[in-house]
């Protein structure tokens, strides 16, 4: 059909940051022994003491290998560690939280990670998600699949999509309350079976580690929790699944890293503006929305539209008919805006 | 001093004004008759005449209104709005200014800025309701002229509610009010404040003007203007004379 | 029982008793006002589309070798029906002559474009147009439809909700688009592939794309091209294949952008009813007050092929759904709620366009159009932007009084 750039960009970008983060490690051939070589800030450690009793050493759920990445540092964006040799980043960012709540690491240690992420976020807000997220350029192979089938995408209401974005802040408070839990002295025992919780039901956990030919640690019946853990795993691979195969992205309601980079998407330097009066709220920004966002199309003043759902794939910049009505501008600069295609 | 005339052809009367500089030493009306052009030219030989100069010294000549294509000698044709709208903006000290034009054919409302430029304008349907044609068949059915109209229409104290501005319709209904002996003053006043809302509707389309003006051959219905000014709820200037607005607005266009 | 129940049959004899006598090919003074815009074009590649005018009606069915689809206004999917291989065929129709023969079997105060419509309908399209189809715009064309139903071979209805609002209707513009392609795909015995709908999309959306440039070039350079020969141009795609009309619309292009503007030329936006030929009444009097109706944003031209398909997700569904989004959507027709629409595009035109002033022609006897007018009106005010409203209707008696108007717009334009 019509010529569609930003989407050949993206798509292009979103197979070159796959392959970067899932096959770094083998493409810079970086030998990686001691976290410490492969570091641009301080390494974290886990202090002497805490989780070397832990089951994971013995290569079960969490770990299928016990090899580095090449940066042990934290971008936006459901990158996991669980890939073998591969990596280029270490882990996502709140595999990086959870684990240090747990180790109660010196918050000294942690303002190099935060503040890159934050940098990160605060530059493109919410731009990794559509561009770089491995497990995003899964789904969306998904979501092809799915076009290729002729099967039509399923469209959500605001209320079930907020739904989605209050169990993500769940998700998290979870997760992030058991690990600080964990790591009181006298609660440590339960280390080896509550360590990580958002990373033990992770899709990615699962995923990423497939590109690396090595089997993830799936299954693990040994205790009550363990098979919790298990199952709710299963269960939020199948949602996964299927919410990337039938609606898009609404996944990335969900998904906590996603809730955390959106928190800085209202004042990221990527800004969506519209100019009102272009519009002819022909509703085509919202149909190819793949977060099924609708302040672009409701927006009736002119200004900067960034929302907190958006995951700035330009889509609708994109699709829009009307020129100049919606652009993509980054610190000011126009970067692109809506016109007529080619 | 340089003498300048505007012509306005209207449909029922032609209007002639003279200019030196800026006072009018002559002026003429005759009714339009079937032959425009000489109709015309007459009304420029008598308002020559009666400025007391010949027709060669005349520097510029502008016609405007309903015929003004007809008169071929005229240096420049304009509308009769922007006529009316120069007109009524001079007479009244150079204010930002609402026109209201009730002619012979055509009502118009015409909104002029403090710098004498027209902003926008109305002008009625292409019938003859709410205009001086009304009036004058109206007059006819109450067997008087317009004067005399007017003068029965201000006797009223409770005007009758006349649904119909078309001119057709309005006259049958006024004759069936007449067989139901109603005052022939409220029926009168009735015609008259059915114009009057016309009017009134054109004139609230507009907000941004100091002074209302009230010219053309209506504006000499002292009824009307009651009305009106009922209806808008603001004092009207009517200007003496005021069926020569146009063309003294045509001369001043001319300089 | 003496009174038999109404069957759609019994008037179908009075109808024809009406048009007995008007199904003659030839609309009279058709070819006279074609010739008379012609030699008042100036370019050559205009020729093919006044040729069209001259002989479309009579050679379309020939020509294509396929069966003909009329429809009303702008909101069929014209994709879905070139996709099923009908050539679709847009009847609106504002001829004097055809309001005159429309007379009888609607009298009284009724449109004129509806009247039109009839009157046409009994000339020639009688014979050759295999479905009618009618979407719910105004009162006029649909009571319309159902008035000649009786005569035409099959008629179909797609009854679009009159709130354009995306978010609360968008599916029911499909499951309604999508139930008359069901009934295409059976009526003409057809199963077009994805592929098929994709490609008549390709073929509309380069007909967009060369219109689109077309309305810029004479928005930027005044006077590149008179407004008789773009309304000729536009009108003309109601009957031509898109293909066919991309095609000559581009050598006129190419012949168009090598032009000098005009300068000091007063450009003027003309919204409102649409201007459809032969009822150029407006168009010549603007032309001869020296204005130059340099955009507009009427549906038989702007409204018709500004906007292109934008198919998100190549499923059918959302192919449907995309085509949705191109005819009801955006509509600027007043029939639909979402006058905003109608009011953002005019003031984006003036500003990106740097245009002069609005002018809002209005049939009349088309309400809606008035009414919408009256909201034009006040927001132009408040941004002081120039506006004039003309009410008329195919006679010509009121000429004098519209020259005045428009006379006294451009000396107010100064
Ligand atoms: S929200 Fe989606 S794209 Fe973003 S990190 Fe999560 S899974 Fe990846
Ligand atoms: S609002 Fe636009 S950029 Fe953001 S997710 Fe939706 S389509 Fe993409
Ligand atoms: S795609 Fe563009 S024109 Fe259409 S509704 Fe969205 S912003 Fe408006
Ligand atoms: S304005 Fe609307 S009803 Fe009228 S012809 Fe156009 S689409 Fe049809």
């Amino acid at each position: 059909m019509n010529k569609r750039r930003i989407t050949f960009l993206r798509r292009t970008v979103q197979i070159l940051c796959l392959v970067m983060l899932v096959y770094g490690g083998y493409i810079f051939k970086v030998k990686h022994h001691t976290t410490q070589q492969a570091n641009l800030f301080p390494a974290l450690k886990a202090p002497e003491g805490y989780i070397s009793t832990t089951k994971f050493d013995r290569g079960s759920i969490l770990w299928p290998s016990g090899d580095n990445p090449v940066l042990e540092n934290y971008p936006p964006g459901l990158v996991c560690r669980f890939n073998p040799r591969g990596g280029l980043f270490k882990a996502c960012i709140v595999h990086f939280i959870s684990e240090n709540l747990t180790w109660r690491t010196s918050f000294k240690y942690l303002l190099p990670h935060l503040t890159l992420f934050m940098l990160l976020c605060f530059l493109f807000g919410r731009l990794w998600c559509r561009w770089a997220c491995p497990i995003g350029t899964v789904g969306d192979f998904l979501t092809m699949l799915r076009k290729k089938m002729n099967i039509p995408s399923r469209k959500f209401p605001a209320g079930f999509r907020n739904g989605l974005r209050s169990g993500s802040y769940c998700i998290l408070g979870t997760s992030f309350f058991i690990s600080a839990l964990i790591g009181v002295p006298h609660l440590a025992r339960f280390q080896c079976y509550w360590f990580l919780p958002y990373c033990q039901i992770c899709p990615a956990r699962l995923i990423c580690p497939i590109f690396g030919l090595i089997k993830p640690g799936w299954k693990d019946f040994e205790t009550a929790i363990t098979t919790m853990f298990t199952i709710l795993a299963w269960l939020v691979l199948g949602i996964f699944v299927a919410a990337f195969y039938w609606g898009r992205r609404i996944w990335c309601h969900l998904c906590p890293v996603g809730l955390m980079n959106s928190w800085f998407n209202r004042g990221a330097g990527v800004e969506l503006k519209k100019i009102s009066v272009k519009c002819n709220k022909c509703g085509l920004c919202t149909e190819a929305c793949p977060m099924g966002l609708t302040e672009m199309f409701e927006k009736k003043t002119d200004g900067v539209f960034n929302q907190s759902g958006c995951i700035m794939c330009l889509r609708c910049v994109e699709i829009c008919p009307r020129d100049g009505c919606l652009s993509a501008n980054f610190f000011g600069r126009k970067i692109v805006e809506s016109r007529l295609k080619k | 001093m340089e003498i300048y005339a505007g012509i306005d052809i209207g449909s029922v009367t032609t209007k002639c004004v003279i200019l030196q500089g800026k006072s009018i030493i002559g002026k003429a009306l005759v009714k339009t008759g079937i032959d425009t052009e000489k109709c015309a030219n007459d009304v420029l030989d008598m308002a020559a005449g009666d400025a007391g100069i010949k027709v060669e010294e005349i520097q510029r000549m502008v016609s405007t209104g309903y015929g003004r294509r007809i008169f071929r000698r005229a240096d420049r044709i304009i509308t009769e709005i922007s006529a009316a709208a120069a007109g009524g903006y001079i007479l009244c000290g150079e204010k930002a200014t609402l026109i209201i034009d009730v002619g012979g054919q055509d009502t118009k409302v015409i909104e002029v800025n403090g710098k004498g430029e027209v902003l926008d304008f109305l002008m009625n349907d292409k019938c003859a309701a709410g205009t001086g044609r009304f009036l004058e068949i109206m007059s006819h059915v109450f067997e008087t002229d317009i004067q005399g109209f007017s003068q029965l229409a201000i006797g009223s104290e409770s005007p009758v509610a006349i649904n119909s501005t078309c001119s057709v319709f309005a006259e049958s209904e006024v004759v069936s009010l007449i067989a139901s002996s109603a005052r022939k003053e409220d029926i009168a006043a009735g015609l008259f404040r059915s114009i009057a809302s016309r009017v009134a509707g054109m004139v609230r389309q507009f907000r941004r003007y100091e002074l209302t003006v009230f010219c053309g051959g209506g504006a000499k219905s002292q009824a009307l203007k009651g009305f009106i000014e009922k209806a808008i709820e603001r004092p009207l200037i009517v200007l003496q004379e005021p069926q020569f607005v146009v063309a003294y607005g045509a001369a001043c266009l001319a300089r | 029982m003496k009174n038999k129940e109404y069957l759609r049959e019994d008037y179908a004899k009075t109808l024809k008793f009406f048009s007995k006598g008007k199904d003659s090919p030839e609309i009279p003074g058709n070819s006279e006002a074609i010739e008379k815009y012609r030699k008042l074009s100036g370019l050559k590649e205009t020729d093919f589309f006044y040729d069209a005018f001259l002989k479309a009606k009579s050679t379309i069915p020939e020509k294509e070798k396929k069966p003909v689809a009329g429809y009303f206004c702008n909101t069929v999917p014209e994709e879905l029906l070139l996709a099923c291989g009908v050539h679709p065929v847009r009847l609106c129709s504002a001829d004097s002559h055809c309001a005159e023969c429309g007379e009888e079997a609607i009298p009284g105060d009724i449109c004129p474009m509806v009247k039109a419509a009839c009157g046409d309908f009994f000339h020639d399209f009688n014979r050759m147009m295999d479905l009618l189809i009618i979407p719910a715009t105004c009162d006029g064309r649909v009571k319309l439809a159902e008035i000649l139903s009786p005569v035409a071979k099959d008629i179909y209805f797609i009854d679009i909700p009159r709130n354009t609002d995306y978010l609360e209707n968008v599916n029911i513009w499909e499951k309604e688009y999508t139930k008359f392609f069901d009934y295409l795909k059976s009526k003409f015995k057809v199963k077009p592939a994805r592929r098929e709908i994709l490609d008549a999309c390709v073929q509309t959306n380069e007909r967009t794309r060369m219109y689109r440039k077309i309305y810029e070039a004479r928005a930027k350079k005044p006077g590149i091209m008179n407004a008789f020969d773009y309304f000729i141009m536009a009108n003309s795609s109601f009957f031509l294949s898109p293909a066919e009309w991309t095609e000559k619309a581009s050598l006129l292009y190419r012949e168009i952008s090598g032009r000098e503007q005009e300068p000091g030329r007063k450009k003027i936006l003309l919204a409102g009813s649409p201007v459809v030929f032969p009822n150029f009444k407006i168009l010549d009097i603007l032309g001869d007050a020296g204005c130059c109706v340099s955009a507009d944003v009427v549906c038989s031209a702007y409204g018709r092929l500004y906007d292109p398909v934008e198919i998100d997700e190549e499923t059918e569904s959302g192919i449907i759904r995309a085509l949705s989004l191109k005819y009801v959507a955006p509509s600027i027709c007043p029939c639909f709620v979402g006058i905003d629409k109608l009011i953002n595009t005019v003031l984006d035109s003036v500003e990106r366009y740097g245009l002069d002033g609005v002018i809002y022609y209005n049939i009349r006897l088309c309400q809606v159009f008035e009414m919408a007018s009256g909201v034009l009106r006040s927001v132009l005010k408040d941004r002081d932007i120039p506006f004039l409203f003309l009410k008329t209707d195919f006679s010509k008696e009121d000429t004098g009084q519209l020259k005045t108007r428009v006379e006294a717009f451009m000396e107010m334009l100064g």
